[in-house]
């Protein structure tokens, strides 16, 4: 019995092959999508985490320090209580022509020890030769080419165990680089410890333990809230192609009644059809799971050069190696693509199981039934909005940030129906002529079966109205950042502090004002903090990007009195101007001002460059920006050259630092653009697949209107028409939702994941040309149908008046 | 005469061979007169009202309504036609289910630009749909339904009225009421009606009567 069933079952797909082409292609793109982005957040993490094996900071748990860093006297006075700890001191280092981050460790207590020795042999070295001067630098081998050219006292090592950009040596030459005597960065906790020590905690109170498992590097800590952005935008891919699916299914199942009510009359216990249309279903989501698991493989190898510049843009944190693929990312793919087909097809399925023997086969939703469903699927909606905001209101948070946008955009799906009918209704009233008349009727009339498909081109539209919204604020506030911020006219690196201090020297026999940059890598709270000294200047008075200050900021922070600090360190432990913050320990001070610092993820601080030498005499002191006139910009540039060995990238004029910045800005939403574009066009598919799975309901309404002296060429224009008509209502209600999407980003989501929160722009134009490309997608999904129906027999139309059919 | 039809052939593609649906057909039809065209399941009475309602493309021979010839039409002229001379009504009803009751009636007419509201109203009344106009087709009884089919028909006062099996879905009693309100309205308007049907009792309440058996008249 169960074989000649699923015969039965089958069938129905031999007879409507498009159908299982687009249930299958939905599928495939929603797990197809789903997955790339899980496989881009997988390949990530492993970068990260394979970069904390290679430097030996995984499955440690570290010792930081509240603020600053610890002495080396005090990791001393742990390692005599008999705690067995490796020291790790990190910054960044400039050398003649470039930046490295370095990492300085003990090069006999490091977990990486035996690798480093091993790799120091195979150089012919002497293990320890490292540990005595000049001192040697371990490093990738595209790390140790670029160390080699700037500079030439430190022999490099090449070990391409190690990751790209980072620069490994013994702890006294990383201090000697960095300029920070008697400073660690952090502790790490070796796994092998003694029994019966004394805690830590009692040991060194100053110092915060934090596990193994919560150690997470920099890196990922920072990523964390990019790929929670990811994951959401990949979540609304998916539910999008779930419209498709739940659509593509309840048709199947729709058609399918008479063929179930023959067969359960026929003696076949609801069960085991339940069961086999459930393994159907199953069978089905495997196979489109597996399609479309290697369409994700295929899409995240495309977009991961994108993520990559992202990654780089906004963290520094490039994401290293290639694609690979991954047992847990291919079960969980497909177990997404099953659970996701089983929830399109929930109510479906529960509506078949309760399926009365006798029911005739379900006519859509017309007139009072559908207003009922759609004042149903309204009030759902508005209570789906109102949990969003209370959501909002009590909990704070990513987390509740996403959770708030996820039910703000499913609330207005859900209302989606209402308003697309009353603006149908609004919109018949002015409708001259019956052929009109019966245009607009007949639109209305098609909302139950296009709804999906219009709540997935609604979600597709808002989230591109939100995030483009979002981006081009971003970019509009952050060239006007970069004006204020970039105030001087030419940017100097020497390539050494005594060629700094002669050039700063000659700059002032010339008259020219030169603002040093100086400033000391520190640590608060175990995240990076970077404290800047400044030379009190008109300059900074007039052009600072402050955002909140005390009435008398620059004259206390200039006095050494207070200080200024970034938004991201001020939102991140809620600091206000008035407050107090201790920078190091013994090193207090009120805080006069905060300032805007787009695209750093870490925190700042701004102290008097002279409170900032009191504490830090040995900062490096090679970087300037010099005040000149934009007609004596080109022969200051050339002066410095001739007067000074300076390599020429070294010495930047204002606008090409802008440039830069702006096209790494630029880089930085490239990923953001791309899935745009595949969500709009997953929404795109949805619209077609929905008019397609509609072609054969639709005869029967459109043959009467034919045989009334409608030509067919006219009919297929009016299906053009009505495709253009329900996605411009929905283009149209997608701006405001879009708009919301745009402050809840700008607002609440970046907040969080940045540290930064951004005012929001107005861009029209992008909304006409989104508007246009909607229509676009409407007359593209529409034209299919539309060419169809101007060329059908009208023996397949007659059909519909056939007393047999 | 308003229907002519001779020799009309007309065969559809089989899996094989072409099958002959119809194998020269003639008749005549005039104003304000009625024909029943009976024959059993197959015997290409509905091919034949769609050839006459100029819906379908016959093989050969000629068909002529009110003096037009069908074999010279194209497409949007054919269509002019059904929107001002030529009505239908199908034993499914086929009425629009986005439109009201009101709007169904009158839409025919108005896609024709021959809409009457005196005379609309007249077969709203007679018909007795006055109080279900801004119902919903789905709101109907099969009765109502039918008669709504039939008022949207004669709304545009054509100069041919095609049935096919227009009580096929009613009971006897509601059959009987709506043939005698259809030929009422007929002969009141002087359409032409060309009804196909299976129902003997039908076919004797109009003017003439014809056989088709295998694609012919008998």
């Amino acid at each position: 019995m169960t074989g000649a069933t699923l015969l039965v079952i089958l069938s129905h797909w031999r007879r409507h092959p498009l159908q299982l082409a687009t249930l299958v292609t939905g599928l495939a793109l929603a797990a197809g999508l789903w997955s790339a982005v899980q496989a881009i957040n997988a390949e990530a993490r492993a970068s990260y985490d394979r970069a904390a094996e290679q430097l030996g900071t995984a499955g440690a748990a570290r010792l930081v320090p509240e603020a600053g860093t610890i002495p080396v006297a005090r990791y001393a006075d742990l390692r005599r209580s008999g705690w067995r700890l490796a020291p790790v001191l990190e910054g960044v280092v400039r050398l003649e022509r470039q930046s490295f981050d370095i990492m300085g460790v003990d090069l006999l207590q490091h977990p990486q020890a035996p690798a480093l020795a091993t790799a120091a042999e195979a150089d012919s070295v002497p293990p320890l030769e490292a540990l005595l001067p000049p001192g040697r630098i371990f490093a990738h081998p595209e790390t140790a080419a670029l160390l080699t050219a700037s500079q030439h006292v430190h022999p490099v090592t090449r070990m391409a165990t190690l990751p790209r950009g980072i620069a490994l040596a013994d702890l006294s030459l990383a201090s000697r680089l960095l300029r920070r005597p008697d400073s660690l960065s952090y502790l790490l906790v070796l796994p092998e410890q003694r029994p019966g020590l004394t805690p830590l905690s009692e040991l060194a109170p100053e110092l915060t333990l934090i596990p193994a498992h919560a150690a997470a590097s920099d890196t990922a800590r920072l990523t964390d809230s990019f790929h929670l952005n990811l994951t959401a935008f990949g979540l609304l891919s998916f539910a999008v192609g779930l419209f498709i699916v739940q659509g593509t299914i309840a048709l199947s199942l729709e058609q399918r009644r008479g063929m179930i009510r023959t067969l359960r009359s026929l003696g076949v216990p609801m069960r085991l059809l339940s069961g086999l249309f459930a393994a159907e279903l199953a069978v089905l989501a495997l196979l489109a799971g597996a399609a479309g698991l290697a369409g994700g493989y295929v899409v995240a190898a495309a977009l991961l050069p994108g993520v990559n510049a992202t990654l780089a843009g906004l963290y520094g944190a490039p994401v290293d190696g290639s694609l690979s693929l991954r047992p847990g990312w291919v079960l969980s793919g497909l177990a997404m693509t099953l659970g996701g087909t089983f929830l399109a097809a929930a109510q479906s399925l529960f509506a078949l199981w309760r399926m009365p023997l006798l029911a005739a086969p379900a006519a859509r939703a017309r007139g009072q039934q559908a207003s009922r469903s759609h004042l149903a699927g309204a009030v759902c909606g508005v209570a789906a909005i109102a949990a969003g905001f209370l959501i909002l209101a009590t909990f704070q948070g990513l987390i509740s940030g996403f959770a708030f946008l996820g039910a703000l955009m499913l609330g207005a799906a859900l209302l989606l129906p209402l308003l697309v009918s009353t603006g149908l209704s609004l919109g018949a009233r002015f409708a001259k002529g019956a052929y009109s008349e019966w245009l607009w009727a007949d639109t209305q009339a098609q909302i139950p079966g296009m709804s999906l498909a219009l709540m997935a081109l609604l979600l597709a539209l808002a989230a591109n109205i939100g995030v483009g919204t979002m981006v081009s604020s971003f970019r509009l506030t952050f060239t006007g950042w970069l004006d204020q911020r970039l105030f001087a006219e030419v940017y100097v690196t020497a390539t050494s502090d005594s060629q700094g201090a002669e050039l700063a020297r000659w700059l002032e026999k010339q008259g020219i004002t030169a603002l040093p940059r100086r400033y000391k890598d520190s640590r608060f709270k175990g995240a990076p903090l970077r404290i800047y000294g400044f030379e009190d200047d008109a300059a900074f008075r007039k052009n600072w990007p402050l955002l909140d200050a005390l009435p008398d900021v620059w004259d206390q922070t200039a006095r050494g009195e207070a200080m200024l600090i970034n938004e991201q360190l001020a939102r991140r432990h809620g600091l206000v101007p008035g407050g107090v913050l201790e920078l190091e320990p013994e090193w207090r001070l009120p805080i006069a001002g905060i300032y805007s610092d787009y695209g750093n993820p870490n925190g700042q601080a701004m102290v008097s460059l002279a409170a900032l030498l009191a504490r830090a005499p040995n900062i490096p002191n090679r970087q300037f920006g010099l005040r000149a006139a934009p007609q004596e910009i080109s022969g200051l540039i050339k002066s410095i050259r001739e007067e000074f060995d300076i390599p020429r990238e070294n010495i930047t004029d204002q606008a090409t630092v802008k440039a830069r910045s702006l096209a790494v800005f630029d880089r930085t939403f490239v990923i953001t653009a791309a899935l745009n574009l595949l969500t709009l066009g997953v929404a795109g598919f949805a619209l077609l697949t929905s008019l397609l799975t509609l072609w054969n309901q639709r005869l029967p309404q459109l043959a009467p209107v034919w045989a009334m002296g409608v030509t067919r060429r006219q009919l297929a224009a009016a299906e053009v028409l009505r495709s253009l008509l329900l996605a411009a209502v929905t283009a149209v209600l997608a701006l405001p939702l879009g708009l919301a999407l745009a402050w809840s980003l700008l607002s609440v989501i970046n907040v969080e994941a940045f540290g930064w929160k951004l005012p929001m722009f107005l861009f029209p134009l992008d909304w006409l040309r989104l508007f246009l490309l909607a229509l676009l997608a409407a007359v593209i999904a529409a034209a299919l149908p539309a060419r169809r129906l101007s060329r059908i027999d009208p023996a397949e139309l007659l059909k519909v008046f056939a007393n047999e059919r | 005469m308003v229907l002519k039809i001779r020799n009309v052939t007309k065969s559809y593609p089989g899996q094989t061979a072409e099958t002959a649906v119809l194998r020269g057909v003639s008749l005549d039809l005039a104003a304000g007169r009625s024909l029943a065209l009976t024959g059993e399941s197959g015997s290409g009475k509905s091919t034949l009202l769609h050839l006459a309602g100029a819906l379908d493309h016959f093989d050969s021979g000629e068909i002529e309504i009110d003096g037009t010839r069908l074999s010279g039409l194209g497409d949007g002229q054919r269509a002019a036609l059904r929107r001002r001379d030529v009505s239908l009504v199908f034993q499914q009803f086929n009425l629009i289910p986005s439109l009201s009751v009101g709007s169904n009636i009158a839409l025919h007419a108005r896609l024709g630009g021959k809409w009457d509201t005196g005379w609309g109203t007249r077969l709203v009344d007679h018909l007795g749909l006055s109080t279900v106009q801004e119902r919903y087709p789905e709101q109907l009884s099969g009765g109502q339904q039918q008669r709504v089919a039939i008022a949207r028909a004669l709304a545009v006062r054509p100069k041919l009225l095609l049935a096919d099996e227009p009580t096929g879905n009613l009971d006897e009693t509601a059959s009987a009421a709506v043939m005698e309100l259809m030929l009422q309205l007929v002969r009141e308007s002087g359409t032409a009606l060309f009804l196909v049907t299976h129902s003997a009792a039908i076919a004797q309440m109009l003017d003439h009567r014809l056989h088709l058996q295998h694609g012919t008249t008998a």
